[in-house]
């Protein structure tokens, strides 16, 4: 009886971790294993509530006007809405365009050019930017420790009232590793739980012939820098890759990004130069520019005939994942746990 | 019965069988061989150039201590944070085993590339450190920043942010030295002022990010530690 007893104590152990990381992160079969290191940061329920709550508080820039989602929208697969270019504190214009942030525990690199190389550093960035929410991390700490909920809820996530860079920099990652989306008409196929019109399974095909080697399923990215063959604009002369590493062949490399969720993360590339999906289709079979950083997989033109084209946008809009852009856990939180709201 | 007497013998006997002692390293920063005050003017006597350091800060990671080549002792979560401005920074103190006999000290000035890919962290590495890029991630190694009455920049002033972690540009340094005598209590000390006279501030004056110039000034730093006898 000894025996079974802790052998059961064992099982109930083993179950209830299961199910907290369970309730947390969900992703389907067909998905491969995240690579963020989940042992290192292990999800939390309280955490993930206070990342979202720093997620949506003007009180991390430095004029307390801008937040994360200022320019990372729910209904927008959290990219920055009709802007091509970001927009932070004092309506100062960045150099490029807010990607979405969906499926980030499947990336091992951030940003347009990688510069940064774990989720958890990611906010320092923007944080910092005197572009973005030119602030100090320190300084966000003291306002933070000043408020008369922050230091509770910290208490309540990690255990201590006393605020640190590194809490607020993982409870931040926490939230932002719960946006998956993976519940797209094209899952549901794979599930055989939808079926493709005869137009998207045509546009299926041919992005599995000419896109699928970057925009790789099912994450729709092997998150690989490369270059797509966008001309440089001259009035931003931005290099990609190049500026991190100096290296030559990285010269014009960007990290391939997803396609899921395009209907809603418009505009499109690095710069946000293309508003519709039709432009950017035209630029894979008209606009490509050869450079000696091309990409081999673009050196052949992509010929498609206008009823193709239609076919592979359409394709592109089985990606769409409604559920994820109205998924209330990722709205605003509820106003009395926002410490700073002014009048939202 | 006799098993569980045992056992409790054993470990009431564990305090004696391990008794540490603390071994303590004293950081002194010089300008020319004169302790470096922050703020303060420093007159070198044979150039007739005038020196200031307004802040000297940097990491010192994986300390080991070795008998001949052998490692002997490895420091757990071995990161300190060196500040002048923080005089307690200044006395790393770690305890090892009684018995143990070294005759060689090793530590990285900075931090390696897998501590720099492993997220957010906190303690000595807690980004409000002001020790961490945000722009690209990164931790910084070293910060020295200063004026010199030579240096060919606005208001003569020079600023150092030395590191990064990716090949070509890994800045991190070892520094492996002798100690002179077993006492447990050391004192390294690194002057300043002979770094600054073998650089050429008309060439280096602001280096902000990893580069060529980073690495190769990183190594001229870690060479110019010394422990005093
Ligand atoms: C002013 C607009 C703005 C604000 C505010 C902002 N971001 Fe961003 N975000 C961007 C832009 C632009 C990029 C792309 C930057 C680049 O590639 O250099 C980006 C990139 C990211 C990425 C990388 C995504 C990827 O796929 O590589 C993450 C994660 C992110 N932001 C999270 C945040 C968080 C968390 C905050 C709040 C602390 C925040 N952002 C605040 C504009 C903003
Ligand atoms: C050689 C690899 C490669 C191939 C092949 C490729 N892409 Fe891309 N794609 C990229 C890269 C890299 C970017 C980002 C470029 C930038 O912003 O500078 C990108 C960006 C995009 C974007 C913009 C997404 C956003 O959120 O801004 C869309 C849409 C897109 N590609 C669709 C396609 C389609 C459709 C195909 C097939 C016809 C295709 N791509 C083939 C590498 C590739």
């Amino acid at each position: 009886m000894k025996k079974y007893g802790w052998f059961l104590i064992c099982f109930v152990v083993f179950l209830t971790a299961f199910r907290m990381l369970d309730s947390v992160l969900v992703f389907p079969k067909h998905f491969p294993k995240p690579v963020y290191d989940f042992k290192k940061n292990p999800l939390d329920e309280r955490k993930i509530a206070l990342g979202r709550v720093l997620f949506y508080d003007p009180l991390l820039s430095s004029d307390n006007t801008i937040s994360c989602a200022s320019c990372h929208s729910s209904y927008n697969s959290f990219a920055h809405v009709d802007h091509n270019l970001s927009h932070g504190i004092d309506d100062q214009i960045g150099t490029r365009n807010a990607p979405a942030l969906i499926n980030l525990a499947w990336q091992k690199t951030f940003m347009w050019d990688g510069a940064v190389n774990h989720l958890d550093v990611q906010a320092l960035a923007p944080i910092t930017h005197p572009k973005e929410m030119g602030e100090e991390l320190t300084h966000v700490i003291q306002k933070l420790q000043q408020s008369p909920t922050y230091p509770t809820l910290f208490y309540q996530a990690f255990g201590d009232s006393i605020i640190t860079g590194q809490h607020v920099l993982l409870s931040l990652a926490q939230f932002q590793l719960t946006l998956i989306s993976a519940n797209s008409k094209y899952d549901s196929m794979l599930v055989k739980k939808a079926a493709f019109t005869p137009q998207e399974k045509n546009g299926y095909a041919l992005f599995q012939q000419h896109c699928n080697t970057c925009h790789r399923e099912p994450l729709f990215s092997t998150y690989a820098f490369k270059n797509n063959g966008l001309p440089v604009d001259t009035t931003l002369n931005d290099f990609g890759r190049w500026n991190i590493t100096h290296q030559a062949s990285d010269s014009l490399l960007f990290k391939v990004p997803t396609l899921r969720n395009l209907e809603y993360s418009y505009p499109y590339m690095h710069d946000g130069r293309f508003k519709r999906l039709s432009d950017v289709i035209y630029h894979y079979t008209n606009g490509i520019q050869k450079t000696k950083t091309l990409s081999p997989e673009l050196q052949q033109p992509i010929k498609l005939t206008e009823r193709e084209k239609v076919d592979l946008v359409a394709f592109l809009l089985t990606l769409s994942d409604r559920n994820f852009v109205f998924n209330p856990a990722f709205a605003y939180p509820p106003k009395i746990v926002i410490p700073s709201a002014k009048d939202q | 019965m006799r098993t569980f007497c045992l056992f409790i013998l054993y470990c009431m006997s564990i305090p004696y069988l391990n008794a540490q002692q603390n071994v303590r390293i004293s950081f002194l920063p010089l300008v020319h061989s004169k302790p470096l005050v922050l703020g303060t003017i420093n007159m070198d006597s044979l150039s007739h150039d005038s020196v200031r350091i307004d802040a000297f800060r940097f990491y010192v990671s994986n300390i080991v201590l070795l008998q001949d080549d052998s490692v002997v002792f490895r420091e757990n979560t071995s990161y300190h944070l060196v500040d002048l401005a923080d005089t307690n920074s200044l006395h790393l103190r770690f305890a090892v085993n009684e018995q143990l006999v070294y005759n060689t000290i090793q530590f990285q000035l900075g931090i390696d590339s897998l501590t720099n890919e492993s997220g957010a962290l906190g303690g000595a590495l807690d980004p409000t450190r002001g020790m961490y890029w945000a722009w690209q991630s990164g931790y910084i190694n070293l910060k020295l920043e200063g004026y010199r009455n030579s240096c060919p920049t606005r208001n003569h002033l020079f600023e150092f942010h030395l590191g990064g972690y990716r090949y070509p540009f890994n800045a991190i340094q070892p520094v492996s030295r002798k100690l002179p005598m077993q006492t447990n209590t050391y004192t390294c000390a690194i002057d300043i002022g002979t770094f600054l006279d073998q650089i050429s501030l008309a060439k280096n004056n602001h280096i902000m990010s990893p580069s060529h110039a980073a690495v190769n000034l990183s190594q001229q730093l870690a060479d110019l530690f010394y422990f005093l006898p």
